[in-house]
């Protein structure tokens, strides 16, 4: 038997700062579940990927993601988190840049560097972590917020309609995209793979569990557990949502690949093009 | 009946918080929420059933803490390796090339 004072994931063990958990994160909260997709993507992805893997993230409850792997992670400003990874691309475009964001950091603060990402089609992996709300500062409407739920800052039901970051980033000209949730962890996985290994720019939505702030505002289910039952009941397959009509899948989640371009081009390799013509060769 | 034998299903104690999530992903109810609390004043959930479980390892997938771990002795995970071999792959290639059509099939242009 092994000793459960000392015990540590096999998982966690190989990949984690193990040091500094457990994670600041609430009990329940869906970002461990989110650590662990990326992590099971990289362990069938294997070693060599993994060693040149860089993580950049933004500000939010969802920017200590990769904090706790033992790999190199930038923290940077709210929202800045694709400006810096852009960057680091162009001149390492060799490693894996992995950007995890918030949704309010992702598409609120940080929205435009969002969309001109896309639109350069630069070869970073986003996996955006959406709970539909801002947690880090306490529970603040954000673009995800679905139109009449209550948050912190709509007491009376928000009035705004929301984002559906697929379709904004198909048409900015992303060329892969997927929508899952933390309910979904072996799909979301499974893009995540393939997102690391596509040659552009790709974008993976993952809905996760805020219990604290989107559990006890949004969905009144403060309890983790009947977030993820939520999540099972209220999302649909993109394939089966294609039979329906659009009055039947209000307020459900579709879920899905909903993107795998390979006809544009990947903007460092354009880069090294100008180069080499720049240089006269 | 179970399929394999599993020796412990070890649950941290500087890891868990106690969110249950665990024991709502079990499908053959192994786990339960035990009666007294740990040093950080958490009820952790512990194995009452462990003869029912079936290594799915449901609950070491939805735990977001890495708290918890079915723990099978080697010659059993041999053999589930080699059942993996021998039935679970071929559906998994299968599902790939499934996913490889549906993949193909939301070309944006078409929809
Ligand atoms: C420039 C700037 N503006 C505002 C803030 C305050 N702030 C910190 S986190 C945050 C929102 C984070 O929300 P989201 O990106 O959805 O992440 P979550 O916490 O929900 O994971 C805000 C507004 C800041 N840190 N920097
Ligand atoms: S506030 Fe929400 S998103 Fe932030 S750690 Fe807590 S549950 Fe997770
Ligand atoms: S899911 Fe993990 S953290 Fe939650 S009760 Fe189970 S072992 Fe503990
Ligand atoms: S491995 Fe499967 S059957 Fe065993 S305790 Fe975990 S979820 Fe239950
Ligand atoms: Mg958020």
């Amino acid at each position: 038997m092994i000793p459960e004072s000392e015990f540590e994931n096999v998982l966690a063990k190989k990949y984690m700062r193990t040091e500094i958990m457990p994670h600041a994160f609430c009990p329940g909260c869906g970002l461990g579940i989110i650590e662990r997709i990326i992590l099971m993507a990289f362990e069938e992805l294997g070693w060599d990927e993994w060693e040149k893997t860089v993580f950049v993230s933004g500000i939010g409850c969802s920017g200590w993601v990769p904090l706790y792997f033992r790999r190199d992670a930038a923290h940077t400003l709210h929202g800045r988190a694709l400006a810096f990874a852009t960057a680091l691309k162009a001149s390492r475009p060799e490693l894996n840049v992995i950007v995890v964001m918030g949704d309010g950091d992702s598409m609120g603060i940080g929205g435009n560097h969002l969309i001109h990402a896309a639109r350069r089609n630069i070869g970073i992996t986003a996996i955006i972590a959406t709970n539909m709300l801002y947690s880090l500062t306490g529970g603040q409407m954000a673009p995800t917020t679905p139109e009449g739920a209550r948050t912190q800052t709509t007491p009376y039901g928000s009035i705004e309609p929301n984002f559906d970051l697929m379709e904004l980033l198909k048409a900015a000209g992303a060329t892969y995209l997927a929508r899952w949730t933390t309910y979904h962890f072996m799909q979301a996985k499974n893009s995540l793979k393939k997102a690391v290994k596509h040659k552009g720019f790709a974008a993976i939505e993952i809905l996760f569990q805020c219990p604290t702030y989107a559990g006890r505002y949004i969905l009144n289910k403060p309890d983790p557990r009947d977030m993820l039952q939520w999540f099972k009941e209220n999302s649909v397959p993109l394939t089966v949502a294609k039979k329906k009509d659009p009055e039947e899948l209000k307020g459900k989640i579709l879920v899905g690949e909903f993107l795998h371009r390979t006809d544009r081009v990947e903007y460092t390799e354009k880069l090294k093009e100008l180069e080499k013509r720049a240089k006269g060769g | 009946m179970a399929t394999v034998r599993v020796s412990q299903i070890a649950v941290s104690d500087k890891l868990c918080k106690g969110c249950y999530l665990c024991i709502w992903a079990c499908p053959w109810n192994v786990l339960e929420i035990s009666e007294e609390r740990n040093w950080r004043g958490v009820k952790k959930p512990i194995a009452t059933k462990i003869e029912n479980c079936r290594a799915c390892r449901l609950c070491e997938y939805y735990c977001p803490d890495f708290a918890i771990q079915v723990i099978v002795d080697e010659e059993e995970e041999k053999k589930l390796l080699e059942v993996e071999e021998r039935y679970e792959k071929p559906w998994l290639r299968r599902i790939e090339k499934r996913n490889e059509i549906v993949s193909r099939g939301v070309w944006w242009l078409e929809s």
